[in-house]
């Protein structure tokens, strides 16, 4: 009979972990793995505090190795002016050949009561995680959409010749991409709207981060909190992010956009926010944003929420200005089942809140 | 007044196989019956890591039973899981 026994993760786990992680996920050549540092960031740096995290072990020849583990990220959400803390799944996983001689349902149950306290509500992303989860009192709140638009006619048809060309290596295919993008590269129009460029390193002390969600959070129904601290933990700091962050000021809003451009040629809207939320002023910028793209060589700009992560007009601008990415058709959609607890059900009479969120909550998930 | 017989009736032992598959039947899950011999792995026969939570669950409720995660590799068949709750049970 195998011998299992799960305990909190320790300090010495960490690269352990880390490597089984790499290995599952596919990225395990140096270059595209995860680094101890960036693992130790998103353990460790949370503005919420630091992850709950427990592994299961099984004895192989006197020796305790890892078979699975389960973490829990707290990520600090508003709803209205009260401040919540909710956490994600992070790296949950038990290796096939221990699924059918340990229930890991059983485990999460387990790891899921001893922080039940802590939190206002638990989420998690992923294809097929609302059936799963649902065993543990999750449901599910939306798929995740993937838009795209492009700033070529023919940006569909180069990203395939490049993608079969440079099958091998990503920077001969990025190189290729950049050729082909240049050859007919469409004349950008001025923007009617003016979008600020900020580094990462200067968003965090720009003006306009220091009071923006004071002011939004108020109109933004239950949302990831957007202060400093949790932008720069998501982005801004966090190892690996290659972005810029265009914010937008006047007298009918503000909102702003923050672009992963670690693909020189496929850009990321990786968040943004506009308040208060509207349409005409979403459509405008958008343009503005495409623009700014545009003029900097992409071929696209990628964005991904979820089906009701929006309020409905914001979504309708967006669902006109981008289309559905063409390779969501061949990848199982990504599912949002989430539990609340049981104070936060009394509070919110059981109506659960627009949750506005984009792609930043994706990190890491397994 | 007489008492239906209700889905979760308790379990008694000797538990047969036949039982259990009753009880399989009675949960909304993917394994298909048809496939399922006494010695087939429930994965083999399309249980899920749900399907398996769930039967074990119904399973403990009926018997008033805890089956301990490390366990479970005991009971992902019919034949070991009559033979477990057999053991405990008696």
């Amino acid at each position: 009979m195998t011998a299992f026994r799960t305990r909190r993760l320790r300090l010495g786990d960490e690269s352990n972990l880390n490597a089984i992680y790499n290995r599952i996920v596919g990225r395990e050549r140096i270059k595209w793995s995860r680094s101890l540092e960036a693992m130790r960031w998103i353990w460790h740096q949370a503005p919420g505090g630091p992850v709950d995290s427990w592994v299961i072990e099984t004895e192989v020849d006197t020796e305790w190795t890892i078979i699975g583990h389960h973490a829990l990220c707290p990520v600090r959400f508003t709803f209205g002016d009260e401040d919540l803390l909710c956490a994600k799944t992070m790296n949950s996983f038990l290796l096939p050949e221990f699924r059918d001689r340990f229930s890991y349902l059983r485990f999460e149950q387990e790891c899921l009561r001893e922080v039940d306290a802590r939190f206002d509500a638990t989420y998690s992303v992923g294809a097929g995680s609302s059936r799963l989860r649902s065993a543990l009192g999750y449901t599910n709140f939306g798929t995740w959409i993937q838009f795209e638009r492009g700033f070529q006619p023919l940006h569909v048809i180069y990203r395939v010749v490049a993608n079969l060309v440079g099958r091998q290596s990503y920077s001969a295919r990025a190189r290729l991409l950049r050729v082909l993008a240049s050859i007919s590269a469409v004349p950008v129009r001025e923007p009617s709207r003016e979008l600020v460029e900020l580094t990462s390193i200067d968003a965090p002390s720009s003006r306009f981060f220091s009071d923006f969600w004071k002011e939004a959070r108020i109109g933004a129904g239950m949302a990831p909190r957007r202060g400093v601290e949790d932008l720069e933990w998501r982005f801004w700091k966090r190892q690996g992010f290659q972005g810029t962050t265009l914010t937008y000021t006047s007298p009918v809003g503000r909102a702003y956009f923050i672009v992963e451009t670690a693909n020189p040629v496929i850009y990321s809207l990786a968040d943004f926010y506009i308040s208060p939320p509207q349409p005409e002023l979403f459509d405008n910028l958008l343009d503005a944003l495409y623009v700014w793209c545009a003029q900097r060589g992409a071929l696209a700009v990628r964005c991904r929420t979820i089906t009701q992560g929006l309020p409905a007009a914001l979504l309708e601008v967006l669902s006109c200005k981008m289309k559905p990415s063409v390779l969501q058709r061949f990848i199982p959609a990504f599912e949002l089942p989430r539990r609340f607890s049981v104070a936060m059900r009394l509070r919110t009479n059981g109506v659960f809140p627009v949750w506005n969120t984009t792609d930043l909550l994706v990190v890491d998930s397994l | 007044m007489t008492q239906e017989p209700g889905p979760f009736f308790r379990i008694a032992v000797p538990v047969s196989t036949a039982l259990l598959r009753q009880i399989i039947a009675q949960l909304d899950t993917r394994i298909n019956l048809k496939k399922l011999k006494d010695n087939t792995r429930l994965r083999d026969a399309g249980a899920d890591s749900l399907d398996l939570f769930n039967f074990i669950l119904a399973i403990e409720e009926r018997c008033g039973i805890v089956i301990p995660s490390e366990d479970v590799g005991q009971v992902n068949t019919l034949d070991g899981m009559a033979r477990y709750l057999n053991e405990k049970l008696s």
